[in-house]
């Protein structure tokens, strides 16, 4: 664990986002990135990870993101980790509407290209 | 010497006896008298003895006489033989017979009337010795009776009868005898056919001819010759001799009838011959000028009743068919003498007002007292007119009173007699009770005034039910227009979330794989340039479609239009706007505030405005124009964007116009439905105008796109205020 990576952990039941996202931000050389396409095992992996930001998918097939975001900000540990939501339900207008947010929290609409999702980790980490 | 003298006396002596005899001859032929004497011996004649004068009388001289003992009988006319046979057996039996006229035959074949007065002569012992005889020709006074009996009998006939038809028989038979004809017939025209008929006809000559008279009177004519020749002519014909006449004769009705001499008189009308008068008789005779102006005088007699004949009957036609159209009519009728006062009112006209024939009095003061007093100055005012010859015609609608108490509309009409001054004398006319024609008036009046009404409000309806049928029909192609894109909606909220997990794999992956391009590998690098372009088309056909499909919740407040067009001026990339492009803003200033979405009536103007500037690649105009419009009563037919809204609304209307290529008018209907696109491949999605309308639609709004007269296309939207 390179402590001057920030960690990342993808949350999206389909495989190949949680991977390539994983490449991707790597490859920044900025970020260790934890992949989890099942969500109900979410939980206990950011508990173990720790991650600085949560990446978050929305629609999944046992635990919606909007409960599995209520259980993660109600854990002691994890409640200040950041969570954007990646999700493939909302539309740009909506997240501009929104503010970016959904239920307070920002969000990020899928097909979404490295750059936003860079952006977007990087505001929200502080960078 | 002496012997000369005694030569030359007795020449004059033979000359002056010469001279005397002469006279004495020419005195005897002009006398119409002679005197005859007769010789008996025991009862016999033995010498007959006529004198001179016989020869004036007779043609015959007193040798002829002298030579031909039995010529004095044959000259006695046939049918007198036997009065003078008589008269001279009463002379032979001692009488003194009185004078006996009758009729000789002239030695021209004339007829002559004479008298013939014998006078006996006796020896002492008084036996007959003869007798003289002192003959007068009486023939011009004779024929002066017969004229004059033939005209009172054709007066008296003409007076008793009354037509012609049964004046006729009578009229022929007495000319016919009087004036000793054998036969007469009359002729005329049949009307119908215009062919000469004989109408009727007598003959004092005993069978074969009054075989004749068994046949028909009205049987076929047979067109007299002699009929037909003083038809044409129209004047009296006199035939001397009909077996010198082969052409009248051979027509004749008469024909082998032994009649020799015929006339035709015509008989006329009112100028034109109705009939033809025919005489015949059985001697040839010269034409007897005398006789036929006599005959032609009786004509005249029957052609003056002919003709009153006619009058009176016209007269009576008149009548009667003056009083079928009164009684016809249901007139009553008014007659009214000027000067007296006093008129003349039928039993139809009192009985118009409900009053019997004996309860209205024939005064003029009588209809002043039943005009209906707001009536009078106009009927006095009207017959003054009529009177001055102001006015023409006499025609008045006036109200009189009925026995009833009610009052009837009558139109009296009338005309007036007026004595030499011009000055009104009586006054006739008529009276037409028009209450009903009146009362039907109004009713007709009532029932066309309520059906214009119902006609007026039908027409209201079917204006309304037109509006709304056209309302319903749009409200149809909305319905069907959302249905669309419901399902369109539907389909793609559900698709949206699979697709874009794969393509936020592809774009993830080709954002690592770009990282992975050895340097210089231009083609490579342009390859996943091109890729990632694919797919974030994809991803924002997929964003349109999902807020195509999103939820229709959305948030008003009054804008600005004109501001908020502005902004979304500003926020088209500059890059889609082909150089050149003139951008014109026509936005009034006075424009009321709309309540809108600001987001979602942004995108719809983004899209316009994105559309007019795409439409225009070589560059063009783009004006946009805001107003505010008032929508009238008439359902603002000029502009169909303003249907669906009521009278007196207020509306915000914008106009975006390009001067581009314009859109075929076959597919303009289709500019709304999703995934349409008149645009090139890759520049449109086809669903901006969809979209566009839908949340117009959301407004409460319209929108509409056309094509402008001068090229390019206009999109106008109206929305509420």
């Amino acid at each position: 664990m390179d402590s001057h990576k920030k960690r990342i952990m993808v949350v999206d039941d389909e495989p190949s986002i949680t991977r390539l996202l994983k490449l991707n931000l790597e490859q920044t050389g900025r970020y260790e990135v934890c992949g989890i396409n099942n969500e109900t095992m979410a939980l206990a992996a950011a508990r173990e990870f720790q991650p600085d930001l949560i990446l978050l998918d929305v629609a999944m097939p046992h635990i919606p993101g909007g409960d599995l975001a209520n259980q993660i900000k109600a854990s002691p540990r994890l409640k200040n980790t950041p969570i954007v939501f990646l999700t493939a339900l909302a539309t740009p207008n909506e997240v501009s509407e929104h503010g970016g947010l959904i239920g307070g929290l920002p969000f990020l609409a899928k097909p979404v290209d490295l750059p936003e999702v860079l952006g977007c980790i990087e505001k929200h980490l502080g960078v | 010497m002496k012997t000369e003298i005694l030569v030359a006396e007795r020449q004059v002596a033979e000359n002056a006896l010469r001279e005397s005899e002469q006279r004495y001859k020419r005195l005897l032929s002009a006398t119409t008298d002679y005197i005859y004497s007769v010789d008996f011996d025991h009862n016999h004649t033995i010498r007959t003895t006529h004198g001179p004068g016989c020869e004036a009388v007779t043609g015959y001289s007193p040798e002829e006489f002298a030579s031909d003992p039995y010529l004095w009988y044959r000259v006695i006319y046939e049918e007198d033989r036997p009065a003078v046979m008589a008269q001279v057996t009463r002379i032979m039996n001692g009488d003194l017979p009185p004078p006996l006229e009758h009729r000789v035959i002239h030695k021209n074949g004339s007829i002559r009337w004479i008298s013939n007065t014998p006078i006996p002569h006796r020896d002492n012992q008084g036996h007959l010795l003869g007798y003289d005889g002192l003959i007068s020709d009486i023939t011009n006074r004779k024929r002066a009776e017969q004229f004059l009996a033939s005209q009172y009998t054709v007066t008296r006939c003409l007076a008793e009868a009354q037509t012609l038809e049964e004046a006729l028989p009578r009229i022929l038979r007495d000319i016919g005898t009087i004036l000793f004809w054998d036969r007469a017939e009359y002729w005329s025209t049949d009307s119908a056919s215009g062919d000469l008929h004989r109408k009727e006809f007598w003959s004092r000559i005993p069978p074969p001819l009054q075989e004749i008279r068994s046949s028909p009177v009205s049987s076929k004519p047979v067109a007299g010759g002699l009929a037909r020749s003083a038809w044409d002519s129209g004047e009296p014909v006199w035939v001397p001799d009909l077996d010198l006449a082969p052409n009248i004769r051979g027509e004749t009705a008469v024909s082998n009838s032994g009649l020799r001499c015929g006339c035709g008189i015509p008989v006329r009308a009112l100028g034109k011959v109705v009939g033809v008068m025919e005489f015949f008789s059985r001697e040839t005779q010269q034409c007897d000028s005398h006789m036929l102006q006599v005959l032609t005088g009786l004509a005249a007699q029957v052609s003056l009743f002919i003709e009153q004949e006619r009058a009176e009957q016209a007269l009576r036609r008149s009548q009667e068919r003056l009083a079928l159209v009164i009684e016809g009519s249901n007139d009553g009728i008014w007659d009214w003498d000027v000067t007296t006062g006093q008129t003349y009112f039928s039993p139809r006209w009192k009985g118009m007002l409900g009053y019997d024939d004996d309860e209205i009095e024939n005064t003029f003061s009588a209809w002043e007292q039943l005009l209906h007093p707001e009536d009078r100055d106009r009927a006095v005012a009207g017959i003054r007119a009529y009177f001055a010859g102001k006015t023409t015609s006499f025609e008045l609608e006036h109200r009189l009173r009925h026995k009833d108490g009610t009052y009837r509309w009558i139109l009296a009409r009338g005309v007036v007699l007026r004595d030499a001054e011009g000055n009104p004398l009586r006054m006739a006319g008529s009276h037409v009770d028009l209450t009903e024609r009146k009362l039907a008036g109004e009713r007709l009046e009532k029932t066309c005034a309520k059906l214009a009404a119902r006609e007026a409000a039908l027409k209201k309806i079917l204006r309304q039910l037109r509006a709304s049928h056209r309302a319903l029909k749009e409200a149809q192609l909305h319905l069907i227009q959302a249905a669309k894109l419901e399902s369109v909606g539907t389909l793609a909220a559900g698709v949206a979330h699979e697709v874009k997990n794969p393509l936020q794999t592809i774009l993830m992956g080709l954002d690592y794989v770009c990282q992975k391009v050895p340097a210089g590998d231009q083609d490579l690098t342009d390859t996943l340039g091109d890729m990632r372009d694919a797919v974030k088309r994809a991803g924002s056909i997929i964003r349109e479609l999902l807020v195509f499909s999103s939820d229709s919740v959305f948030q008003t407040r009054p804008e600005d239009l004109n501001v908020l067009i502005e902004r979304s001026m500003r926020l088209l990339n500059p890059s889609l706007i082909a150089a050149g492009t003139e951008i014109v803003r026509n936005l009034d200033p006075q424009l009321p505030l709309v309540p809108i979405d600001h987001n979602k009536i942004q995108q719809v103007f983004i899209n316009l405005l994105l559309n007019a500037a795409q439409a225009m690649p070589a560059g063009g105009t783009l004006t946009v124009t805001t107003r505010a419009v008032r929508v009238d009563g008439t359902g603002s037919a000029a502009n169909p964007l303003f249907h669906k809204y009521g009278a007196g609304e207020s509306l915000v209307v914008v106009d975006v116009e390009d001067t581009g290529h314009g859109i075929p008018e076959a597919v303009l209907p289709r500019v709304f439905d999703p995934f349409f696109t008149t645009k090139p491949l890759g520049v449109g999605t086809g669903l901006g105008l969809s979209i566009a309308r839908k949340i117009v639609d959301l407004h409460g709004g319209e929108i509409q796109i056309r094509n402008r007269p001068t090229g390019g296309v206009a999109a106008t939207v109206a929305l509420k205020v």
